[in-house]
């Protein structure tokens, strides 16, 4: 067990898959110099010919990590900024995510795409997006969001040893955040969401920095005798039915916390996965439904907090309703 | 009339990137030396460059000046902005 950042902890991850089979390759922007989030430091003189830096055109180095995946190699591709992502999403989505169907099962494609996302960095309305959601309806291919440096260690190995292509979500404001990992912890497959604290009253769920504002969120309400459960889903595609579903159904209130738009992202996934599975009331606390204002104060305004997560759950609690 | 300039970029892409990780210092050199503004600059007579140049950094320090001395955007009224541009 060490402390490490959450950037160490990628290339800590990055490194041991590295160490552990030659087939595996990281490509991407300046990697060779550490990459702009400095988490591919140190890895080009430890694996000689191994982190190779590309030219700045996404869609041809995924697409020529998409045909090493498909011949054998188990590529890492680091997209710079997740704004980045609609850059690839043709060799992602038509090619990479079908392939295995397409082939008749002749080929999987165990590529791996890193990227960094989220709001509140000051960066603007072109590279602060987590475009999360226009990737959520797409077969075949999984997405994970970490939320500590466990987790960016962790997910990031699973993502690397799955034979399909992983989109791992890296939220910028979490890279300085520091904990522990555990590089003995098995490398288990991608799909279960974490339970992090235990209550009865309403559910919060949340994923990357939004987990933090949960938990915040959650010590609040307690003070005011509000208890909640709080899951930090780790995995958005898929999701963790069985955990979101156990959790509504016994709080019978869900908020879910989005740093994206209201519209056609995973709160919208959560909640529907909730409600089929019973009766629940539910909220979203989501961004406005606008591209991210330049203006710090308005970006501040503009993210979720933790006042709207406390208020969004005291307003389910206080209506009174009840559900079964 | 077309115009067809061949330009170059003077810096790197990155805070990683200084400019000349990816290209050999030499060419980085040759082509600043051939920078459009200052050549411009040597055909001029120096008080109209000069003044030229003045007026530009005037114009800029106005621009800084006004936008350091306008009021923060009010979230509550921006909040109720559309994302899209209606007909009227």
């Amino acid at each position: 067990v060490r402390t490490l950042s959450y950037r160490e902890a990628v290339t800590a991850a990055l490194a041991a898959e590295l160490e552990s089979d030659p087939t595996v390759v990281v490509l991407g922007e300046d990697v060779g110099l550490g990459g702009v989030w400095v988490t591919t430091t140190g890895l080009a003189d430890r694996f000689p010919g191994r982190v190779i830096d590309t030219p700045i055109s996404e869609l041809a180095f995924t697409g020529a990590a998409f045909g090493a995946a498909v011949r054998g190699m188990r590529p890492i591709v680091e997209i710079m900024f997740g704004d980045f992502l609609w850059l690839v999403t043709d060799t992602l989505v038509n090619q990479a995510s079908k392939y295995w169907y397409l082939s008749n099962g002749q080929a999987s494609v165990p590529l791996t795409i890193r990227t960094a996302v989220g709001a509140g960095g000051r960066f603007g309305a072109c590279h602060s997006q987590t475009p999360t959601g226009a990737l959520l309806g797409e077969p075949g291919l999984k997405l994970v969001a970490p939320a500590s440096p466990a987790d960016a260690y962790l997910l990031t190995r699973s993502a690397i040893r799955d034979e399909n292509p992983v989109v791992v979500f890296e939220h910028k404001l979490l890279y300085g955040r520091r904990g522990e990992i555990d590089e003995e912890a098995p490398v288990v497959p991608i799909g279960r969401a974490a339970h992090l604290r235990r209550g009865g009253d309403v559910t919060l769920v949340a994923a990357l920095a939004g987990v933090e504002k949960a938990l915040v969120a959650a010590e609040t309400l307690g003070e005011d005798g509000i208890s909640a459960d709080v899951i930090d889903l780790r995995s958005l595609r898929p999701l963790d039915t069985e955990t979101i579903a156990e959790s509504a159904a016994r709080t019978g209130r869900l908020i879910v916390v989005e740093d994206g738009p209201p519209l056609g992202g995973y709160a919208a996934e959560v909640v529907a996965v909730a409600a089929e599975a019973a009766p629940v009331h539910v909220a979203r606390v989501t961004m406005p439904d606008l591209p991210l204002p330049a203006s710090m104060r308005l970006e501040d305004a503009a993210l979720t907090s933790v006042e709207d997560i406390v208020q969004a759950a005291r307003a389910l609690v206080e209506s009174g309703a009840v559900v079964g | 009339m077309l115009i067809e300039a061949r330009t170059y970029r003077h810096k790197g892409h990155s805070r990683l990137d200084t400019g000349e990780r990816y290209r050999p210092a030499e060419e980085v050199r040759e082509w600043l030396e051939r920078d459009p503004l200052l050549r411009a600059a040597a055909i001029l007579p120096a008080e109209v460059a000069a003044a030229l140049r003045r007026q530009v950094d005037a114009e800029i320090e106005a621009a800084v000046a006004d936008a350091r001395a306008a009021p923060w955007p009010d979230p509550d009224r921006e909040r109720g902005a559309s994302a899209t541009k209606e007909r009227a």
